[in-house]
């Protein structure tokens, strides 16, 4: 290996959704001088809206990734709702995308966590390549790989139930709900419900014992003090339907609370840098430097103050124990988080599968028309903005969008460029261990990075050693 | 001694936004007008969950796009193709029956039926004429399989309950 100048390609970053890469560059004296993740992906979907009528759009919307469809079904749904004067749905409306979405959460968070970072958690993260991976986690947990095949499963059929089908549903519609619940399928859904609440507490006591046995390793992987933002009641309750939007400092100072909705942009704004196809939202206030922030599990309970659900809730109070209230920055607290956002989604369809709002008939309402709307909703990796004006033939003539990845783009990058300065600085040999740490950092936030370009990914893993002319000097390749 | 029923799945995937890559869902709903009574899932693309939904069949055929279908069309037998790593934008059905069978201990038998697509590249809703021809044949030729395997025979019976579930049963 070269003594000079060096970059180092991981690409593309693996158990991620998507297609990225990582160029960490190192000077003569092997310090990392820069590290990178880039988005390598690009769709250009609000651009492809346009024209389209509104109607449409929740449906259209779903096709921007496969992987959390429901969110942008969502939240679209939101959007146009506000320019159909909707801005009180009916109770089954409400409830029936309510379960829609926490059947998302479900299966969302389940496949992060069995089955993208599991094997990192439960083997270590110098483990042999070849054990660290989910064949590895089938070997040696079987049960636990079962269970996070059947967590999926559920959430899927919950999704399949309110969306009508399970990729791709056209449940939500402008200014409601196209069906509701049948007893029949609720009957179905709640004959797994006790094991699926059970799996899931049992899953919240994984992270959480996981977590605290190895603080002192995980607590400065890629961490780094930063604002949180996500949207929550207005009384501050945990909620990823419907809310406002409050973001706090890494020591808990309110930045903003009850920001209007509709107004989003007056508070938030995008900057773009050339080697990235995605964009870096910041808060307006603080500028471009200082005004990014995290979204996703870890911010969601850095800024609720409460979950209403009871065994959320204890294990929330648990979880801020841990930092004495105070908001916790440790990048590794994601997954724990993640896993007590998900026995929240179990507790909520619990409750909302014995409520009969579900088998309403009066579904959808109308209201005085506008030509703009926005929809802000909490998806399972953050904050995602959808943003339409429409004309009076009711085409889509603007579209923005800001998804959860997105706004998670500088606090990766701070990640990677944490870990390769605590790993790589000064090391003679670079072994793939302190490579997959790069990984796992980034993995934490369970970043869709299709989405957040908005293109169908390439997985084979290529990583590459470069001179500083740009000369290979190594080259490792792997099945993902 | 009676025989264990047999069950089957049709498993179709693809994206309608992507031209002949819709080649898998458009199959489901042209088998679904002619043979209702079949159990068809359709999705976007095979996810891990399908694992666990696999498990529960006999004889699993999964339908999709191919660019390798000289033919026009193909219907393989297929293995379970254990796999390290994955990625849910890329789940194989070798894939899933592996996991199928560690995690489920389920063996189910399974094709691939690939229809031949020219156009995959641009957003288009609608299949090209290829495609299109490509889909009749292979549906043509599907549910001459399937009559021959699972209708034509003289000791057919279908219960109650499978036919409500749209799922054919087979034994003495």
């Amino acid at each position: 290996m070269g003594k000079g100048a060096e970059r180092i390609v991981i690409e593309p970053v693996t158990r991620v959704e998507g297609h990225g890469k990582v160029t960490i560059l190192l000077d003569e004296q092997r310090q990392v001088q820069e590290a990178r993740l880039h988005i390598v992906e690009f769709r250009g979907f609000e651009r492809f809206i346009q024209g389209r009528p509104l109607w449409e759009i929740p449906v259209l919307v779903q096709r921007l990734c496969g992987i959390c469809p429901v969110s942008h079904h969502l939240c679209a749904a939101k959007a146009i709702d506000h320019i159909v004067g909707a801005d009180q749905l009916t109770a089954t409306a409400h409830k029936m995308r309510l379960l829609m979405h926490h059947g998302q959460f479900l299966q969302s968070h389940a496949l992060h966590f069995f089955h993208l970072c599991s094997p990192d958690l439960l083997f270590g993260f110098d483990a042999d390549v070849a054990k660290r991976n989910v064949i590895g986690i089938i070997g040696a947990h079987p049960e636990l790989a079962r269970q996070g095949v059947l967590l999926r499963k559920y959430g899927q059929e919950i999704i399949r139930a309110t969306a009508g089908k399970k990729i791709h549903g056209t449940g939500a519609i402008p200014g409601g709900i196209n069906k509701n619940l049948s007893l029949a399928e609720r009957d179905d859904l709640l004959t797994d419900l006790e094991q699926i609440v059970a799996w899931s507490r049992d899953v919240v006591t994984l992270a959480k014992d996981y977590t605290l046995e190895h603080l002192e390793e995980l607590a400065p992987l890629g961490s780094f003090d930063s604002s949180h933002m996500a949207i929550v009641r207005d009384d501050g309750a945990y909620d990823i339907y419907d809310g406002r939007l409050r973001a706090c400092s890494a020591e808990g100072e309110v930045i903003l609370d009850h920001a209007d909705n509709q107004t989003y942009h007056h508070v938030l704004a995008e900057e773009v840098r050339p080697w990235s196809y995605m964009k870096f939202p910041f808060i307006r206030e603080l500028g471009p430097r200082d005004g990014w922030y995290r979204v996703g599990p870890l911010a969601r309970l850095n800024v609720c103050d409460y979950f209403d659900t009871p065994l959320a809730e204890a294990a929330r109070k648990e979880f801020a124990a841990v930092t004495g209230g105070k908001p916790c920055n440790v990048t590794m607290a994601y997954h724990w988080a993640r896993m007590i956002e998900l026995l929240h989604s179990a507790e909520t369809i619990d409750q909302l599968l014995h409520d009969p709002d579900l088998q309403g008939n009066d579904l959808v309402v109308t209201g005085e028309r506008r030509l703009e709307g926005v929809g802000i909703i909490e998806a399972p990796r953050g904050t995602l903005f959808h943003h339409y004006r429409v004309n009076e033939d009711d085409q889509i003539t603007m579209c923005n969008l800001i998804v959860s990845t997105t706004s998670n783009n500088e606090p990766m990058n701070r990640a990677v460029k944490k870990v390769a300065m605590d790993h790589l600085n000064g090391v003679e040999t670079i072994t793939e261990g302190m490579l997959n740490r790069v990984e796992v950092a980034i993995r934490a936030y369970d970043p869709c990075l299709s989405c957040a370009t908005h293109a169908m990914g390439q997985m084979p893993l290529v990583v590459e050693l470069h001179d500083a002319d740009g000369a290979v000097l190594d080259k490792r390749v792997r099945d993902a | 001694m009676k025989k264990a029923p047999r069950r089957l799945l049709v498993s179709c995937y693809g994206n309608l936004s992507r031209g002949d890559d819709g080649l898998g869902p458009r199959f489901a709903d042209a088998l679904l007008e002619r043979a209702p009574e079949i159990t068809v899932e359709v999705g976007y693309q095979l996810a891990l969950e399908d694992a666990a939904t696999i498990a529960d069949y006999d004889i699993v055929v999964f339908v999709d796009a191919a660019i390798d279908a000289t033919e026009g069309f193909y219907l393989r037998r297929i293995q379970a193709e254990p796999k390290t790593g994955f990625s849910s934008h890329s789940v194989r059905p070798g894939h899933l029956l592996a996991l199928s069978e560690q995690l489920f201990d389920a063996r189910p038998e399974a094709f691939a039926l690939g229809i031949g697509g020219m156009a995959f590249g641009d957003f288009a809703e609608q299949l090209s004429e290829t495609a299109t021809r490509n889909l009749s044949a292979a549906l043509d030729h599907f549910l001459a399989w399937y009559d021959r395997s699972f209708c034509s025979q003289p000791d057919i019976r279908v219960s109650a309950q499978h036919l409500e579930r749209g799922v054919w049963a087979l034994g003495a």
